[in-house]
């Protein structure tokens, strides 16, 4: 298991990591999410041991590993640029971790290349500067693996690739992970990448873990009006009134003229704001859902299979989108510029603290 | 494939294009006209002179007849392989001269410029400005100041006066005064190109080496060296064929007494005005820096550092 107690990193007087706790068992795949900025690679390299935490500590096992050199710890970090040697071929690079820890190489090169599905007998010899993005990033994941680490951390490696090559790698890392027993630690910005691969999931914003949980857990059950927005596009209303019924709440907001009764899950913090998803919401020309409000449609956006409908609220600043298929909007008749009602199920809503 | 072969196969398609003459007048050609002819006239005009020069007997060419002597070789050659005469000790102090000074120069710049690189970070901008201003000045004048603090008499014998020293040997007119010189003020042409090689390391690929285990020994000889071997390579060129032309430095710190190839071409085609003598010189000066470029470009591939960046 890795722990780190009140691990904490200060840039002169910015706290870029401020006394985060994780806790991660072994062979967990663990991503670390976070907009830009929030701390989470500075995090990820105290791990690794590239940079020094101003307090606090970092345990493996039980074992304090908080001031162990970097190639002296059993973690290996993929970086988001790769590293690659330039100077070596594929084959070279992925031996330089074996031959600095004694590792006998006999066909490992041939078997990691084939773990990472790159065909041996065409990659092996090419220089590393010969291949592309995806080879690039997979020959790193070899050569980290090559190291047999205990934790192999990951910075954001996918960011560079496009669309359906990051899918598919996002898919080839999680399957890594089970295959392997080892424990996975991911960084991202990217929800996406977040919700496909991890058992576990740590939010960060601003240097502190804001939510750690499932990923369901916190797409379900998000701590904060930041996370329930950065979990996923969604409208967001503020609460005007909230009484507590047996554990729910009936809340009531000038945005919308119904009261409603919705479970909430947080002692600490009264609810602020009531979220729904895009795709849990929908337009119509009449109000049938059980909560609605009046909107002017004023874009409508076909995103394959589904319309975003962008809608503004007359006489307020509120702008709000629902996500719906195609059909069944074409079927309401509603064009741009035409009146209508954006309405969603009550137990669609969540409720959420500041 | 070195850079050798490159030009070597470059030099081979260029019999098989298109007239030369015709590409050389339209454009593209065209706008290496200017550059071309003051090579022409400024440079392979004057070499080919300085080897005509050396095959005379007096200060003067007779073109009609041309003669040819090799006197002056069998001079210079036979003074070499027979111990007489000053040549074979302007050929050691030369070659001692620009290999002290290569080796100094490398030992010097290559820690500061990787610290300048990858660790400094404050003052960077002060440590580059303090190594390129002195370039802004004259080699004369920074040799005369070397001059004036280490001569008799001079700024370094009153500062050991001051501790009490009676005693003070010169430090001057010896071969290691010389290497002093040359290596102060050729120490920037060794450090910028280490500099820039370091510069093109991506700091996470020393990051990544220590992450795959690597201690300090691995990471220099596995990573560090062979991604700066060119900037070493380029400076130890730039360094060596420099001091081997090295003169303002063997004059005014040798002073008369020390001789390089050098001043010794100077000496000749000024004091002692035998102009055959100081071109057969310079003639082999030409020959041992063009050999020592070719062995040492012979050993990198600029073609494949230049596809790195890629």
């Amino acid at each position: 298991m890795l722990q780190t107690t009140n691990l904490r990193a200060e840039y002169g007087s910015l706290v870029a990591v401020n006394d985060v706790d994780l806790e991660i068992e072994t062979g967990e795949f663990a991503t670390i999410v976070g907009p830009s900025g929030c701390g989470k690679t500075t995090l990820l390299r105290m791990l690794a041991g590239h940079q020094e935490p101003t307090s606090g500590t970092v345990e493996l096992n039980g074992e304090d590993i908080t001031h162990t050199e970097p190639q002296n710890r059993p973690t290996s970090l993929v970086f988001q640029s790769w590293a690659l040697f330039p100077h070596m071929t594929v084959r070279e690079n992925i031996e330089f971790p074996m031959r600095n820890s004694g590792i006998e190489i006999g066909d490992r090169v041939e078997e990691l290349l084939e773990q990472v599905r790159l065909d041996p007998d065409v990659h092996a010899d090419k220089k590393a500067t010969e291949l592309s993005g995806g080879q690039k990033q997979r020959v790193a994941l070899a050569r980290s693996l090559a190291y047999d680490p205990d934790i192999l951390l990951l910075d954001e490696p996918l960011a560079s690739l496009d669309y359906v090559l990051r899918k598919r790698l996002q898919r080839e890392l999680a399957d890594l992970n089970e295959e392997l027993g080892m424990t996975f630690i991911y960084v991202t910005h990217s929800l996406e990448s977040a919700l496909l691969m991890s058992d576990k999931l740590f939010v960060l914003q601003d240097g502190d873990v804001i939510q750690t949980g499932s990923p369901e857990e916190i797409y379900r059950r998000p701590n904060t009006k930041f996370i329930a927005e950065f979990m996923g596009d969604a409208n967001v209303f503020r609460l005007d009134d909230a009484a507590e019924r047996n554990g729910s709440y009936e809340v009531r907001s000038a945005s919308f003229a119904q009261t409603t009764t919705v479970p909430y899950h947080h002692d600490d913090a009264e609810p602020e704001y009531l979220v729904v998803r895009y795709d849990d919401s929908i337009v119509d020309t009449e109000l049938t859902a059980d909560i609605g409000l009046e909107v002017d449609v004023e874009n409508v956006l076909v995103r394959g299979n589904t319309v975003l409908v962008e809608c503004g609220s007359p006489g307020t600043d509120g702008e709000y989108v629902a996500e719906m298929p195609v059909d069944g909007f074409r079927e309401t008749g509603i064009e741009k510029g035409d009146t209508a009602y954006l309405q969603w199920g009550s137990s669609k809503s969540i409720l959420v603290p500041e | 494939m070195s850079t050798m072969d490159t030009l070597r196969t470059r030099i081979d398609a260029l019999g098989e294009t298109d007239h030369p003459v015709r590409r050389l007048v339209t454009p593209p050609g065209i706008l290496v006209i200017p550059m071309s002819v003051l090579l022409l006239c400024m440079f392979i005009g004057p070499m080919l002179a300085i080897v005509v020069f050396s095959f005379q007997t007096g200060n003067s060419i007779a073109l009609n007849p041309l003669e040819w002597s090799i006197a002056t070789y069998q001079e210079v050659i036979g003074g070499m392989v027979s111990g007489e005469g000053v040549y074979g000790d302007v050929l050691v102090n030369t070659v001692a001269v620009s290999i002290t000074t290569t080796a100094l120069t490398l030992v010097v710049s290559y820690p500061a410029a990787y610290a300048l690189a990858h660790k400094i970070t404050r003052y960077k901008l002060v440590f580059l400005m303090i190594l390129i201003i002195p370039l802004f000045t004259s080699v004369n004048i920074r040799v005369f100041g070397w001059a004036l603090f280490l001569v008799q008499n001079g700024v370094l014998e009153s500062i050991v006066n001051l501790f009490g020293v009676r005693e003070y040997a010169s430090l001057m007119y010896m071969r290691s005064t010389i290497i002093l010189g040359t290596t102060y003020i050729y120490l920037p042409f060794m450090l910028f190109p280490i500099y820039l090689s370091m510069l093109s390391i991506e700091e996470t690929t020393l990051e990544a080496a220590k992450d795959l285990g690597a201690n300090r020994l691995t990471l220099f000889r596995k990573i560090l060296l062979p991604l700066s071997k060119p900037g070493i390579i380029i400076g130890s060129l730039f360094v060596f064929v420099l001091s081997l032309g090295a003169n303002v430095e063997a004059e005014i710190l040798g002073g008369g007494s020390i001789f390089t190839m050098a001043s010794n071409i100077q000496y000749s085609f000024g004091y002692s005005q035998n102009w055959p003598l100081g071109s057969t010189q310079a003639v082999g000066l030409l020959l041992i820096t063009v050999v020592a470029g070719v062995v040492i470009l012979r050993t990198i591939d600029l073609q494949e550092i230049a596809a790195r960046g890629d």
